[in-house]
Order: C-alpha cells, then structure tokens, then sequence
C-alpha cells in the first residue's frame, strides 16, 4: 500500500477535532460541512440533510447558515466535532479540547467522550486539565517537554496514587509504630507527628486502635493524591533519575 | 473528488467580486461593441445602401414610400427613416436666385425666404422592419398645381448616418406625371446622395423592329447602381427601383458604350446585354460577372490593380400591344470590398478591444481567486483542517486548480459570448465565423489566461497571503503593462527610430510574448485574423515581423509549457510546504 493510500485509510477512521479549528470562514456552516462532506463521496441532497442532522445534534441548529467567522470557539469546536462525524469513524483524535471552553462546553465534550466510550469508540484525548482525564480516561499517557514519561491504565494510576494519614499524637514511639505497621507504612517525622501511607482501613478504625492502647490522637487528617500529584511526581522521579 | 471541484468551482464563480467584475466586463463589452460600431461607422469604405421609391397620386391623396437599407454587402439592415415631402413654386426659387446673384438680398435673407417657400407636405420617422419601410397614407394636404416636389430623407444605422437637408433644390425632385386629368408625382432613387432618376418613356409600337422607338409621353422613373463585388468573387449586383403606374413588369439592359443610332429593337436586342426582369419596386438583380474593369499596372517596386473609370447604360423596356416603355439612362458601378465591415469588426477584435481587454485586465481576477484558494487559506492555516479528510495534498491541489481553472474558463466564455452577441445585435453584421475562427478567439484568451493562472498557481506554493498579493500584483503589472513597453525602448537605444523600426519592434513584442502567460492571445489573435480573411488581411510590417518568429509549433510549445510546467513545479512544492499557520 502506497503512503498516499494509508494515508487516506487513516483519515477515513479517525476524527479529529483540533484544539484551535481554522476554517475557511468566509463560508456558511453548511455550505462547508457539504463541501468537506464531499471528499467522504457524500453529496448533494444527502450532504445537506446530514449537515443538518449533525449541526443540530452538537447544538448548532440556529447556525447552520452563518458565516463561520461569526462563530464562536466552542461553536467551531462543535463544528469540527461535526465534521469529525461525517463517516461516524471507530477513532476519534480529541486535541486539547477542553481548552478556551466554558463549563457547559467542558461538560459537553465530557459526556461526549464517556458516550463514545459506551459506544466502542477509541477517543484520544489530550488534555492539560488532569482533574478531567481522570473522569473520563482508560489509559492516561503521560508527556513531558515532549517526552512520553508514563502510560499507565486508571488502574494502575488509582494503585499507585497512593493516599496518606496525617497523624499528631501525644508521643511517638516504637508502641506507637508498631500498631500503625498493621494498617499501613508508617514513617515517624517527629517526636508528636506520624504519616501513615496507604492505609488499609478507614482513618475511624485507626484512631480508636491508638486511643484503645492509650496513645492521645490530638489532630488526624487524610491526604487524597490526584492525578496532578501522580503527574508532578512522575516528572520529580525523572528529574531525580536524570540527576544520577 | 467531483463534488468538490463543483463546490469550489460554483464558490469560486458565485464570489460577489468574480460576479461584480464579470458584470462590469460585460458592460465594458456593451460599450466596446459600440466602440466597434462606431469605428465602422466612419471608414469610409464602410456606409449603408439604399434604394426606394416614392409615389403621390395628387387625385386621391394617397402617398407610398417604399424604401430598402442594405449594408455595404447589400445585405438588409434595419434603421430609422425620416422623411419630409416639401413642396414649392418653382419660380419663387427662381426669382429668389436671381435676387440673391445680383446681390439685391444677403446670404441669410436669401436662406430664410427659401425656408418660407419651402410647405411642408408631409413627414414622419419610421423604423424599418427586415431593413424595409413602407409608408402609406392618404395626405390632408397636397402640393397646388404646378409646384415642384422635393423628398427629403434621413437615414440612421448602426453604420452610419446620411441624409438631405430641408432646403429647395437640395432633396430628390418628384417627376411629374400627367395622366389625363391626374398628376402623380414619382420618384425612384438608390443610394445617397440623391441623384435625379431616369425617366421611362411611352412610345408607339414601330412598324418594325428597325423602326426607330417614337417617344409620345412620361411613363415613369427607374434609379439604378451597379455593386461590383470583384475580386475572387467575380460577382455584380444590380440594384434597381422602378416606378410606372402604366406597366408592371420590364426586361433590363446594360451596354457598356452609348448607343451610335437612334434607339428601336432591333438595336436593343443587337447591341445590348439582356441582365434580367423586374417589377415595379425594389430589384436585386444578379449579374455573374464583374462589369468593373480593372488593369494591373508596374508601380516602381510594386503591381498594382487600378479600377478603370467607365460608364455603363441601363435601358429597361416593356411593350404592350398598343405601347412601348422604354426607360434609359446612365448606371453608376460602384465597388464593394466584400467582407469588408466583417474584416473591420474582425481586426478590432484581435486588437485590444474586446477579448485582448478581457485578457489583459482579468488576471487581476486570476490572481484574487488564487488567494482565495489556495493563499488565503495557507497563510490562514484552513487547508490542514481540509487534509484531515481522506484525501491527499495531491487531490487537494488537483481539486482547487482544477476548479479555479474551470472559472476562468467560464468566466473568459461567458465575456466572449456576451461581447459577441453584443458586437452582432449593435453592428446587425453577421461575422460568418466558422468553428476554428471561435476556437481561436475563445481558446486565445482562454490560454492566457490559464497561463497566468497557473503561474500564480505556483506563486502561491512558494508565498501566501498578503506577501502572494504583493508579489502575484508586481507579476501581473511586470506582464499586462511593462512587458508590451520593453521591444519599444530596447529597439529604440539599440536601433534607433529608423526605416523598418515597427517591423523590429512587432517582431522583438512576438519574441517576447512567448515569454508571457498574458502574451499568448497575441499569436491566436494573429492565426485568427489569418484564417478568416488570409495573409492580406494582416498589416505589412506585422506579417513581415512574423515570418519566422510565429510558428504553430513555436506558439503549440509556447502554450503547453506555460500550462503544464509551473502548475507542475508547484505540485511538487506543495507536497512539501507547511500548512500550519
């Protein structure tokens, strides 16, 4: 197969749907999405109406006639995502998306996403906004200054993403640590305070264990890791072994 | 990938610029057609024909004209007749004459009592319809016995202008005739100016053919005027008006000497040249032999043929059983150039009028639709969102020159038609182009300009946006304008203003004009002129520049480089440039 060939082959199952779209926007909406319409052999009459079908599913039926320049960012997203959909490919290239869009359109595309995901459908998603990727994402490939540094499953991620329980006890001591070895990895970092890492049981239990063997829990508070946290420790960790 | 070549094809020609321009083109047409027009209207090889013939029965009132326009190939044209039937007392106008020679009265005394004499019998304005006015009417008004009768007639066509001015002695004077107790007045007349026609006379039927033809009254009037076509169509035509309110049909004569003995049949049938019949009215009567002569004469360096002056004779004859007509008079042989409002029309629009104007001032269009295409949305970024489709850089290239070419084409065909038809219906010439003559029209400009496209076509895989502008406007300046200035300004330095400097620079302009897109037409406009008329029909110093420099093969190569070769080079720069903005 030439590389012209393979070249269509991949554009024909993927949709993508770029950060910034830039159309040719002295055209109408429609006008547009029929002449694209027509590299996918789609024309005339039928190219209108799924113009119109699609349009109006991604909330542009009032635009449908407009000047593309008149359209706003989120509007042109929504386009380009209805362009995308012409041929209703298996693969979808989401390219930073999210980026310049108002919340509902930050839900738009969320739930957009989740429903392909239902569907069977591969979405590549690449995102600054981590808090996001986490609701919707499978596998999370990690970039930094351009340098894939992670590829991990959400699984793995939620696993590794290890929580903590911050203690500040009345003393510390041996006793002390040997309770909390049973419900996790403690670490002693002075003579009052205690961090205990991926704790087995909930923060309850573990408090009245250590007041049962009469050690004073004076304050207790449970850190929660994001996938921001796994992100910067990941680029710490490279950093660290770049040092070496 | 048909779909979208329509749809850039269809955006590309709808743009409100391609279509307000192409409407002012159009009505540039409009108004070159009138130039065209107007450049026929005064050569003087180039004026209108007419012959008519005009009757006003004093008895009953009633008045006919009955007038033809034909154009220099004596083809019918439509126009406008005006016409004034003025009568006067002849010897008013003579008296006044003699007042006005013996100095008893100034110029302007002499023209203002001749306007008094002058009583307006009838007029009006008519349109003819198939290049003939019939006007009939019964008048309220008729001239007192006695007076003279004049017609006074104006003629307006898109060839030209002619007519008499309202003053006695200066229109065509009506014969009259008296038929027992009536008087008709009867006029006959062809070509302008007007010039008195022949009277037909009434005589006995002789006892013998040998007898001598006795006159015994007024019949009628005839006018007649012998179009000599020449040349290698070796044709004449005769046009002939004939009024007799007696008879209705002649047989007509031509002799080429006056007649040495008093006219009877015998000699008619002896000495003169039967042409044909006519009838009362208009006649077109073919002769099948050019009746100019002609005489090749050695000029210091060149043969030329001249015309021979001579004058012919016209007899017409009708005999009845108690009556012979006989009409006979000097006919004037008149030389038609054949083709020639055809060769003038033709040789304006090979020049920079009508499609040479399209071609020189459309590339501006040219240029704009690639921007459109292809630079505008480079610069801008758009193409790589159209290459997220299932195509490849190549389809998307092929796709808008493909469509881009399509418009220029549409639009160069869409001029072309309209300035021709604008050309026919202003002129009423029919071109008598045949196939390849509209193919060398059209396919002149049209490669032009294609080639002009197809070089901004490149230009803009090498620039984008404004800096395409910029630079596409500087290439289009460099080949519209500058380009035609330079074989001028280098032969001057290099040659001087000497003898044969049109011919150097007619031949350095075709040189040149292969090394431009815009230049092309040039040549098809040459083969044009050419085909349709022959090698005579091209200037001297133009054909001489020519020879050897415009060859089919030189122009065939010429035009197939500048097509293929830039829209070529690219294609292969397009594979490779950014599209990201």
């Amino acid at each position: 197969m030439t590389r012209d060939k393979k070249r269509k082959r991949t554009s024909w199952r993927v949709g993508w749907v770029p950060e910034l779209p830039i159309f040719e926007t002295e055209l109408k909406a429609i006008d547009y999405f029929v002449y694209l319409a027509g590299y996918y052999g789609i024309t005339g009459s039928e190219a209108k109406s799924l113009a119109r079908e699609l349009l109006s599913r991604f909330g542009l039926e009032d635009a449908i006639n407009r000047k593309l320049s008149t359209f706003s960012q989120g509007m042109k997203k929504r386009f380009a995502l209805a362009v995308s959909m012409i041929n209703d490919p298996p693969n979808f290239i989401f390219d930073e998306v999210l980026n310049g869009l108002d919340p509902q359109g930050i839900a738009f595309f969320r739930e957009l996403t989740l429903e392909f995901r239902k569907r069977g459908k591969a979405v590549l998603f690449s995102s600054h906004i981590l808090s996001e990727v986490e609701g919707i994402a499978d596998r999370v490939v990690f970039i930094h200054k351009g340098r894939i540094i992670g590829n991990y499953s959400m699984d793995e991620i939620r696993h590794k993403a290890v929580s903590a329980l911050h203690l500040t006890l009345n003393r510390v001591d041996d006793a002390v640590l040997k309770v909390l070895e049973k419900y996790g990895e403690p670490s002693a970092l002075d003579s009052r305070r205690v961090i205990l890492r991926r704790p087995s049981v909930d923060s309850s239990i573990i408090i009245a264990e250590l007041v049962k063997v009469g050690v004073g829990v004076l304050e207790a508070k449970y850190e929660e890791r994001s996938l921001e946290d796994f992100f910067f420790n990941l680029i710490r960790e490279i950093e660290v072994s770049n040092r070496w | 990938m048909v779909n979208p070549v329509f749809y850039d094809f269809k955006r590309g020609l709808l743009r409100p610029t391609v279509l307000i321009s192409l409407a002012i083109f159009a009505l540039v047409g409009v108004g070159l057609a009138y130039l065209i027009l107007s450049v026929i209207a005064m050569n003087p090889a180039v004026r209108p024909e007419v012959a008519y013939y005009t009757v006003l029965d004093n008895s009953t009132g009633k008045f006919k004209l009955e007038l033809h326009i034909y154009n220099p190939e004596l083809n019918p044209i439509d126009g406008e007749v005006s016409y004034k039937l003025g009568c006067y007392d002849g010897k008013e106008v003579d008296r006044l004459d003699e007042l006005y020679t013996k100095g008893l009265i100034g110029h302007e005394e002499y023209l203002k009592r001749l306007a008094e004499i002058l009583e307006l019998i009838d007029e009006g304005v008519y349109k003819s319809s198939g290049g003939k006015v019939v006007v009939e009417k019964k008048l309220e008004r008729l001239p007192l016995q006695g007076y003279t009768c004049e017609l006074y007639l104006n003629i307006s066509t898109p060839l030209g202008s002619m007519g008499t001015i309202y003053t006695p002695r200066s229109g065509a004077g009506y014969i009259s005739l008296v038929l027992g107790n009536n008087t008709m007045y009867v006029l006959t007349g062809v070509g302008m100016p007007l010039r008195p026609p022949s009277k037909i006379m009434r005589g006995e039927v002789p006892g013998n053919p040998e007898e001598p033809i006795n006159i015994s009254g007024l019949a009628g009037a005839m006018s007649a005027t012998i179009y000599d076509f020449g040349g290698r169509v070796n044709r004449s035509v005769l046009l002939l008006t004939i009024y007799s309110p007696l008879v209705e049909e002649f047989e007509v004569y031509i002799r080429s000497t006056p007649p040495g003995a008093q006219l009877s049949l015998k000699f008619v049938e002896r000495y003169f040249n039967y042409t044909g019949r006519a009838r009362v009215g208009v006649n077109v009567i073919e002769v099948n032999a050019s009746l100019l002569k002609r005489e090749t004469r050695e000029l210091p360096g060149v043969r030329v043929e001249v015309i021979v002056p001579q004058s012919l004779l016209l007899l017409v004859l009708a005999r009845s059983e108690d009556a012979v007509y006989v009409g006979l008079g000097p006919v004037e042989i008149r030389p038609v150039q054949p083709g020639i409002s055809q060769l003038l029309v033709v040789q304006q629009l090979t020049s920079q009028i009508g499609p040479g104007l399209f071609t020189q001032f459309f590339p501006i269009l040219v240029l704009y639709l690639i921007y459109v295409y292809i630079a505008k949305p480079r610069a801008q970024g758009a193409l790589e969102f159209t290459l997220a489709r299932p195509i490849t850089r190549t389809d998307l290239y092929i796709t808008r020159f493909t469509a881009g070419a399509l418009v220029v084409i549409a639009s160069a065909m869409l001029f072309n038609t309209t300035f021709l038809i604008a050309v026919q219906s202003i002129t009423k010439l029919n071109l008598g182009l045949d196939v390849v003559a509209y193919a060398l029209m059209y396919g002149g400009v049209i490669v032009s300009l294609l080639a002009f496209y197809s070089l901004c076509y490149l230009l803009s895989t090498l620039t984008s946006g404004t800096k395409y502008i910029v630079v596409s406007v500087i290439l289009y300046i460099l080949y519209a304008f500058i380009w035609g200035m330079l074989p001028y300004i280098v032969v001057s330095l290099t040659r001087g203003f000497g003898l044969g400097y049109m011919t150097e620079v007619m031949k350095l302009s075709f040189i040149m004009a292969y090394f431009n897109p815009i230049g092309l037409n040039n040549f098809y406009q040459l083969y044009l002129l050419k085909h349709v008329f022959g090698e005579e029909a091209i200037p001297a110093f133009q054909a001489e520049a020519a020879r050897g420099v415009v060859e089919p093969w030189f122009v065939a190569i010429a035009t197939i480089t500048w097509l293929l070769v830039p829209a070529l080079l690219g294609w292969l720069r397009f594979k490779k440039i950014s599209l990201i903005a």
